[in-house]
């Protein structure tokens, strides 16, 4: 399904892009080439794959669980934080601080997420609003506790912290570019959270939970705790991210760092379809696109919201469920048009 | 023989590889009732659905009147004057009976809906056709009996040639059932044709006209009522013969296992009903038959029994233990309490989930499908293979979803997990409800066979059923015991009086102080 998605996304966006008399065939080649063509590119790729694959992850995590995370961009936000403080305000040995600021990101953005479950599990409130208005809060306090006490005085213009410490810095390990280590622990992570969603215990009762919760509940699975426990691993995700930007990219805490992986997130999880190891591939392909698009722009002369549009409408036919009956409908009412037609009858 | 009103010829229908509908002919005279009879997965819902223009047939042609017809949507059926009343009904419960009959199609002026008009068309509606209502009423207020007849008015609203109606009787009691037979017969004599579905032979002797009898998507017989009998149906609908008798049977009864000691509970929301001072004991090696018209606090007992609702007053003990106020589902079926529950869909499996890991709940928690944190897949598959082939699910793909399953099936799937591991309590809450007879006859043996070590609490609002498997029958009356009686020498009359809250001139057998052994 998110093959055919795509291959009618890139119709539709070529369409557009024939009627303003572009080639299709040349922003697509430069996409490639962006993406793909250079060290630069794959690095490029890499690097934003990075924090897409873990987004998407998070996302379809809650929806294993049947609930959505639309406050990732809040556990985020914390986790940029919480990783950054770590990383300017203490001293580790090399190679455990930059995991001792990571896996504190991810803390933060668990114990993020933990607020709206909990509030979903004793009084039945939406995650998805209480989520999403705990991200408001969070980007409040994280500002503003950097403004009051971390600011980095030498920038005007910018809200950022003081930089972390050279010891927790997340080092690249590409010869160009910022890829990390990160990269390994997202593909890691859905590896393993797609085995232990598969074939664990507690995996069968967060998805069943999820499927219906009715019937957990009736079969005496602790359903509420269930849904608590997948909310923070989407939010301890959520964290990672946020702290790997953090020490990784920007060496600081960068207010507004976030440029929207919460809501990739969404767009991951869809193209993955349900799957947690194919958000893998998934965030790559957004990856992919996110690393071309400035070739596009630079080569072609184009504007960048092309790939908006190309992204757009792949995530339209993937949502609509009902292509896939409308498609199998217009098959047998062509096959009965022939059945009639034909002179036997 | 005059232009059959419809006509099939030829008509096949596939799901995938699976096969609903092959080459079926039928044809449909004018004013006629026609019954449609089958088992679970007979392709009878299908055939009904591909009528009303919900499927489209891959091959086949459907004449209306002598003329083809392309029935590709229900709007398109609807104007060729075919209606069809769902199984499941399909109303909007906050609004009120007008309303929802006039849902399609409501009389306005100069686009403001004009209500009294509206009701007044619902109440002479009903009057012409017998089928009383109360304009007014909100459906949630409304019994389940007004509801379809709801329905039926929703569907006559567009004043239908031909209505179709999905195992009509399924939800009603014996009352509401013969009333509406005697509005089908009303709806006939106004030139109606009815087709109408049902698992209930008793129904299609009284009231049809023509019988079809279909088995594995194909038709095996088809004929006028009056030259079969409900034998023949029955067995040309399962292929074999059936014993419908009940078994006489002295419980051999063992411990008290569970008691119910004056449990009160209140109504919550809307449609909930409250229990009021219950009182009742289930030992082990009897089968306790709760009768009662729907609504009537059934649920809620089943509720309180099975850890999913707590009581406000009272208590309840299992195996002697007070767990009143421990009382959750996880703890009930540590303690041996099994659950088939009212609704399949709704509680009783994840639809959208294969079928192996609804049939692996439960047992997933012990050795061998558990092992430490994991499941063990081989294990699994090997558990849900066996409970498939003991109870004969159908088709039998643990891959598969269970949504993807007939009724009868997935009931089949839920009885065959509950009664895994031996349960000390099973608590069957119409455990046979839209199944077919050869599927309720399995389900019957099942409980009857786990009867000698367990202890059975039957809730059915059907009153053979509770007739032939209880040792003993509760009555349930407005949320409380209305009767205690034994099923020997009662009729199904009396039971049903007794559902309708009336006491019978001349008393009923009641166990004596001895109890019933």
């Amino acid at each position: 399904m998110p093959l055919i998605a795509t291959v009618a996304g890139l119709l539709i966006t070529s369409l557009l892009l024939l009627s303003i008399e572009v080639n299709p065939l040349n922003v697509y080649a430069a996409l490639l080439r962006g993406a793909l063509g250079s060290l630069f590119g794959v690095s490029s790729t890499l690097r934003w794959a990075t924090p897409l694959i873990l987004a998407g992850l998070a996302v379809s995590i809650g929806f294993k669980a049947g609930l959505f995370n639309a406050g990732l961009s809040g556990q985020i936000y914390v986790g940029g934080f919480v990783g950054s403080l770590i990383g300017f305000s203490i001293t580790l040995p090399w190679g455990l601080h930059p995991v001792a600021a990571i896996l504190g990101g991810g803390v933060a953005g668990a114990l993020w997420a933990f607020i709206p479950a909990i509030l979903r599990r004793y009084l039945g409130a939406s995650e998805i609003v209480t989520s999403l208005m705990l991200w408001y809060v969070a980007i409040g306090v994280a500002d503003f506790l950097v403004r009051q006490f971390f600011r980095d005085p030498t920038s005007a213009a910018f809200l950022m912290s003081v930089k972390v410490m050279p010891s927790a810095v997340l080092p690249s390990i590409f010869p160009v570019g910022n890829v990390s280590v990160m990269l390994f622990a997202s593909i890691g992570a859905s590896l393993l959270l797609s085995y232990l969603s598969a074939r664990s215990r507690l995996g069968y009762e967060v998805r069943m939970t999820g499927a219906n919760p009715r019937f957990a509940h009736y079969s005496g699975v602790p359903t509420g705790q269930r849904l608590v426990l997948a909310f923070c691993i989407s939010g301890f995700l959520g964290g990672l991210i946020g702290a790997s930007e953090s020490i990784g990219i920007n060496q600081r805490f960068v207010s507004q760092f976030d440029p929207g992986f919460g809501f990739d997130g969404f767009l991951v999880a869809l193209l993955a379809n349900g799957s947690l190891a194919g958000c893998i591939p998934a965030g790559l392909f957004l990856g992919v696109l996110k690393a071309g698009g400035a070739e596009v722009e630079r080569a072609l002369g184009l504007s960048k919201s092309i790939i908006w549009i190309l992204q757009g409408s792949i995530i339209l036919f993937v949502s609509a469920h009902r292509l896939r009956f409308l498609l199998s409908r217009l098959a047998s009412q062509l096959r009965r048009a022939r059945w009639k037609s034909s002179p036997s009858r | 023989m005059p232009t059959p009103i419809i006509q099939l010829i030829g008509v096949t229908k596939k799901f995938g590889s699976f096969i609903a509908n092959q080459a079926i002919d039928l044809a449909v005279q004018p004013s006629e009732i026609h019954a449609i009879v089958g088992e679970n997965g007979a392709g009878k819902s299908t055939l009904m659905k591909t009528l009303a223009g919900l499927h489209l047939p891959e091959e086949g042609r459907i004449l209306l009147r002598g003329e083809e017809v392309l029935l590709g949507n229900p709007e398109i059926a609807m104007r060729h004057g075919i209606g069809m009343v769902h199984q499941h009904f399909s109303l909007i419960e906050s609004l009120t009976v007008t309303e929802n009959v006039v849902l399609s199609n409501p009389p306005q002026r100069g686009g403001v809906f004009r209500k009294r008009h509206a009701e007044q068309l619902v109440r002479e509606l009903g009057d012409r056709y017998g089928l009383t209502v109360d304009p007014r009423r909100r459906i949630a207020d409304c019994r389940v009996g007004v509801q379809q007849r709801t329905e039926i008015l929703k569907a006559l609203y567009r004043n239908p040639d031909v209505l179709i109606l999905d195992e009509p009787t399924a939800v009603l009691t014996p009352q509401e059932a013969r009333s509406l037979m005697e509005n089908l017969r009303t709806l006939r004599d106004n030139g109606k044709t009815i087709i109408f579905i049902t698992h209930k032979l008793q129904e299609v002797m009284a009231i049809a006209d023509r019988v079809t009898v279909m088995r594995a998507g194909r038709i095996v017989l088809e004929t006028e009522i009056s030259k079969t009998s409900p034998n023949a149906l029955a067995v040309a609908m399962v292929g074999h013969e059936i014993h419908a008798e009940r078994k006489e049977h002295r419980p051999d009864l063992g411990n008290k296992l569970l008691e119910l000691d004056h449990v009160t509970c209140s109504a919550d929301g809307v449609g909930g009903s409250s229990l009021h001072d219950v009182s009742m004991t289930l030992r082990a090696g009897e089968v306790l038959g709760v009768a009662g018209v729907e609504g009537n606090g059934q649920s809620e007992l089943v509720e309180i029994v099975t850890g999913l609702r707590l009581p406000n007053s009272g208590t309840v003990r299992l195996k002697g233990v007070d767990v009143t106020k421990a009382s959750s589902p996880a703890a009930m079926r540590s303690l041996g309490v099994a659950h088939i529950p009212e609704n399949r869909i709704s509680t009783g499996l994840a639809t959208t989930a294969p079928l192996m890991d609804n049939l692996i709940m439960g047992v997933h928690r012990s050795a061998p499908v558990a092992r430490g944190i994991w499941i063990d897949q081989d294990a699994a598959r090997d558990h849900a293979r066996k409970l498939v082939q003991e109870f004969d699910v159908r088709p039998g793909d643990i891959r598969a979803d269970a949504g993807s399953l007939s009724g009868g099936n997935m009931q089949k799937a839920i009885v065959a997990r509950e009664l895994t591991g031996d349960p000390e309590i099973i608590v069957a809450a119409h455990p046979t409800r839209g199944v077919d007879i050869g599927a309720a006859e399995f389900i019957y043996e099942q409980l009857l066979r786990r009867r000698d070590k367990a202890a059975v609490l039957l809730v059915s609002s059907d009153l053979d059923e509770v007739l032939r498997l209880s040792d003993r029958i509760v009555v349930m009356y407005r949320g409380s015991v209305m009767a205690e009686v034994l099923p020997q020498g009662l009729t199904s009359e009396t039971l049903g009086l007794l559902m309708a809250g009336i006491k019978p001139a001349g008393g009923v057998a009641a166990p004596g102080a001895g109890g019933v052994a």
